[in-house]
Formats: structure tokens, C-alpha cells, sequence
């Protein structure tokens, strides 16, 4: 691979590649520094890149950056209170639905990343076979799973969420949780 | 057909961070500088997939033979002195642990020692929905609340309020140990140490098996690196979990549980 077709290959795939990190880390700062890694690996070894999956190619590169990452701020601060602190970082948008923030929560590791792989990343099924190192089956399969439970979740902590939460206003919304 | 907004996934897809952050535009400085950062990194020439298996070396059986004999007459030293394996040990810490798991509300005391940090103790209530954690740290006492999907923060006189999110959320507090329970017991070895004691020495499969459950729940355990445990021991009392420790080269976390079912009220911290 040239230089220029690696110019080009970054230009084609940083947003996504950014985005994919974005998804998983506390800030944009932290997204830049994972894709300039995931760059950084892909220039290195460029010779391996496979023309026609460039973009899993790299979300792989960056699943795997994303592991060490988390470790490394893992030792700098130790998880309990990191994730148990208030933290201006984490502050999630006001129009964000704690219940659904909740809900993902709860589910396990595996359950989470397969639904935000979809969800947010947009992959297809057997992308996210490819990706994972699962069967189209396998994947399709723990998709749908993943799904229910992430639905009994949401029904567990609110009942009344489906069909209501984005048809409702504010203030019905308040009203149905009762006063704080 | 499901309608578009009683699909889960549309909600999840809402809440993408990338929605409301961009990354750096084409030709701003950052943009070239990641990109220049890259393409002066060192090439590494391609893995080789392909070609010949390496002969293994051949084995020194008279070494292995002679290695052998003496770990079995070093075995029958020692075989008194190692933990009796019960084949029901498994089922009992599994079933004290769904026991635990039941738990209405519940209290625990924990303690997380880590090379070259002072000790942190922090006493913890769950009423079945939120949670009261305070720490007692060598800079002071600080409590987080969790409560209706937003954590309190409360130290040195300030409160800090954010809302609750997958990055900064805790698992129910009795079904975290329930579930590194599963995760370590299950497919492996449990003996017993003592009447109500139990110990699980970490193989590789139980620490895959760890490093699957949810960071929000291994957060309890203050564990970040399931990797680094090197051994999982349990305590029951009356058919139910009441003390979890793990220890290893992260140093140790003793977490022990009371207060089943005692009534307890959590409450919106007051400024």
C-alpha cells in the first residue's frame, strides 16, 4: 500500500473508526487518542489490511485497543469509584432516558456489546459475525436474546415505558413516576 | 410488526455518544497530526499464516519421569494438608449464592487493599432498587447515592448530582456476587476449607469466565482485572452467601453481606 492509498484510507474511514471509539470511551479526547492508535497499528501493518473489509478490519484493531485502554485507566482508577463517582464526563444529555441507560446497564458484557454494535455502529449481522469471530447464526441468535432481555429490563423498571415514553410530554412523564 | 418506538433498539440508538460529539473535520490540525502521527510508525512485516509447523523439540522423558516421581512422593507429603474437594461444595456455594441473590434489601461491609494504596472500607445499603455506598478513605468519608437513575455524590460538605448511565452504573448489589459466583464456581473445583468455607483456586476458564460478567457488577468487588485473581473464597451461614473474597496480584477485596431483608430506606441526599 502506498502512501497515498493510505491517505486515502484514513480520509475514507476516521469518522466511523472515531465514532466507533467515541461510542465506548467518556469523551471525544479519549476517541481521538484510540483512533490515532487504531491508525497507528493499521499503517504498521498495512500490508495485512483485506481490500474489501477495511472498516471491520479496523473496528477490530480498535475492540482490541479499546481493551488495553480500558485496563490501563482501570489501573489509574480504580473502577468502583470511577464508576460509582459523579462525574461531569459521564453526564449524559438531559433528553437521555435514565431508564434505558439503566437497563443497558444491567445486561451482561456480551449482551451490551452486541445491541451497540447494532444500535450504534449500524453493523449488519454478519458483520458483526465477522467482527466477533461468531457464526451469521450465532450472532442472529444472541442478537434476538440479547434483545428480549434488554426489553424485560426495560419493562422491569417501568412497565409503563413502551409506547409511551416518546409520545408523552415532560410533565406527563413526571406525573407517572410520582414526585421526586 | 413492532411499532418503531416500542422497539428497544430505537431508544438505544438515541443514546449514542457519537450523535452529539464530531471528530476532528478533514485538514484541521489534529486530523493531519493523527495522520502524520501514524505514518511514521515502524512497519511490521505480516504475520506468517501459512508454511511448515515447527518440529517440537523432543521431550526429556527421563527428566520428565524423574520430575515426575518426585512431585508424587512430594504429593504424598503433603496430601493431608490439602483442603478436602467436596462434589457437593459446587452446589452449595451455587445455591447460598441464589440465596443471597433473593435478598429483599441487604447491607455489606467491604474492604479493597491494593499494592501501594491505603486500604478503603466503604458500608453499603440496598433497598432492592438503590443504593447508599460510603467510602472511608484515607482523604475523608465521601457517600454515593444512587437513586431513580441519579448518583449522588456527597464530600467534604458538596454534593455532585449526575444522572445514571451504562459508563457509571452499578448492577444490583446481591446479584453481582451472585453472578461472579456462577462464573467462577461453575465447571470448576470448590473445596472445603472449613465447615462454612469455601475456596476456589482460579483456573484460566474461571477467569474467562469472570472477565465475561458485567463491569457494573465486578465494580462491587472494586476488580478491573478479573485476570488478576488468583483465588475466590466463600463463606456460608444459614444456606446463604454472607462473605466474598477475592485475592491476587491486585491485592484483595473482602466484601461480607448482612441485613437480609432488614428494613432500610434510601433517600435523596438533603443539601
Amino acid at each position: 500500500m502506498t502512501d497515498e492509498q493510505f491517505r486515502a484510507l484514513f480520509a475514507e474511514n476516521f469518522d466511523d473508526v472515531w465514532r466507533f471509539a467515541r461510542r465506548r470511551v467518556n469523551g471525544a479526547a479519549e476517541a481521538e487518542d484510540v483512533a490515532a492508535e487504531v491508525f497507528a497499528v493499521a499503517w504498521r501493518r498495512r500490508a495485512e489490511i483485506p481490500a474489501d473489509a477495511v472498516r471491520l478490519w479496523l473496528f477490530g484493531v480498535a475492540r482490541f485497543v479499546l481493551s488495553n485502554h480500558q485496563r490501563e485507566s482501570g489501573r489509574r482508577s480504580r473502577l468502583m469509584l470511577r464508576l460509582a463517582r459523579a462525574s461531569q464526563e459521564h453526564q449524559p444529555p438531559p433528553e437521555v432516558d435514565g431508564v434505558v441507560w439503566q437497563s443497558l446497564a444491567a445486561l451482561s458484557a456480551g449482551d451490551r456489546d452486541l445491541l451497540l454494535l447494532r444500535a450504534w455502529d449500524g453493523l449488519r449481522v454478519p458483520e458483526i459475525a465477522e467482527l466477533l469471530g461468531l457464526t451469521t447464526a450465532n450472532v442472529s441468535s444472541r442478537l434476538h436474546k440479547a434483545r428480549n432481555r434488554l426489553q424485560r429490563q426495560l419493562d422491569r423498571r417501568d412497565p409503563g415505558w413502551s409506547g409511551h415514553v416518546l409520545c408523552e410530554s415532560p410533565g406527563e412523564r413526571s406525573s407517572r413516576h410520582g414526585p421526586a | 410488526m413492532d411499532r418503531p418506538d416500542r422497539d428497544p433498539m430505537h431508544f438505544v440508538r438515541g443514546l449514542d455518544p457519537a450523535l452529539r460529539d464530531a471528530p476532528p473535520a478533514q485538514g484541521s490540525p489534529r486530523y493531519n497530526a493523527i495522520l502524520e502521527k501514524a505514518m511514521t510508525q515502524t512497519t511490521i512485516p505480516p504475520l506468517a499464516t501459512t508454511g511448515p509447523r515447527q518440529p517440537k523439540p523432543a521431550r526429556r522423558w527421563a527428566v520428565a519421569g524423574a520430575a515426575a516421581l518426585a512431585a508424587a512422593a512430594a504429593l504424598v507429603a503433603v496430601v493431608a494438608q490439602i483442603p478436602q474437594k467436596s462434589p457437593r461444595a459446587s452446589g452449595i456455594v451455587l445455591a447460598a449464592a441464589e440465596q443471597l441473590s433473593d435478598s429483599t434489601t441487604v447491607r455489606g461491609h467491604a474492604a479493597f487493599d491494593h499494592p501501594g494504596d491505603p486500604t478503603t472500607t466503604a458500608d453499603i445499603e440496598w433497598d432492592g432498587r438503590s443504593s447508599r455506598i460510603v467510602f472511608h478513605e484515607a482523604g475523608g468519608v465521601r457517600t454515593v447515592t444512587t437513586i431513580a437513575g441519579t448518583i449522588y455524590e456527597e464530600f467534604d460538605g458538596q454534593i455532585q448530582t449526575v444522572e445514571a448511565t451504562v459508563a457509571n452504573s452499578l448492577a444490583p448489589f446481591p446479584k453481582s456476587a451472585r453472578d461472579v459466583v456462577r462464573a467462577v464456581v461453575t465447571n470448576n473445583d470448590v473445596h472445603q476449607v472449613e465447615d462454612d468455607h469455601y475456596r476456589l483456586t482460579m483456573t484460566d476458564s474461571s477467569r474467562q469466565a469472570l472477565g465475561g460478567v458485567a463491569k457494573g457488577e465486578l465494580a462491587w468487588f472494586d476488580l478491573d482485572s478479573p485476570e488478576d485473581v488468583n483465588s475466590v473464597d466463600i463463606w456460608v451461614s444459614g444456606d446463604r452467601l454472607d462473605r466474598l473474597t477475592m485475592t491476587g496480584s491486585f491485592g484483595s477485596s473482602d466484601m461480607r453481606y448482612s441485613d437480609f431483608g432488614a428494613p432500610i430506606t434510601i433517600t435523596v441526599p438533603k443539601k
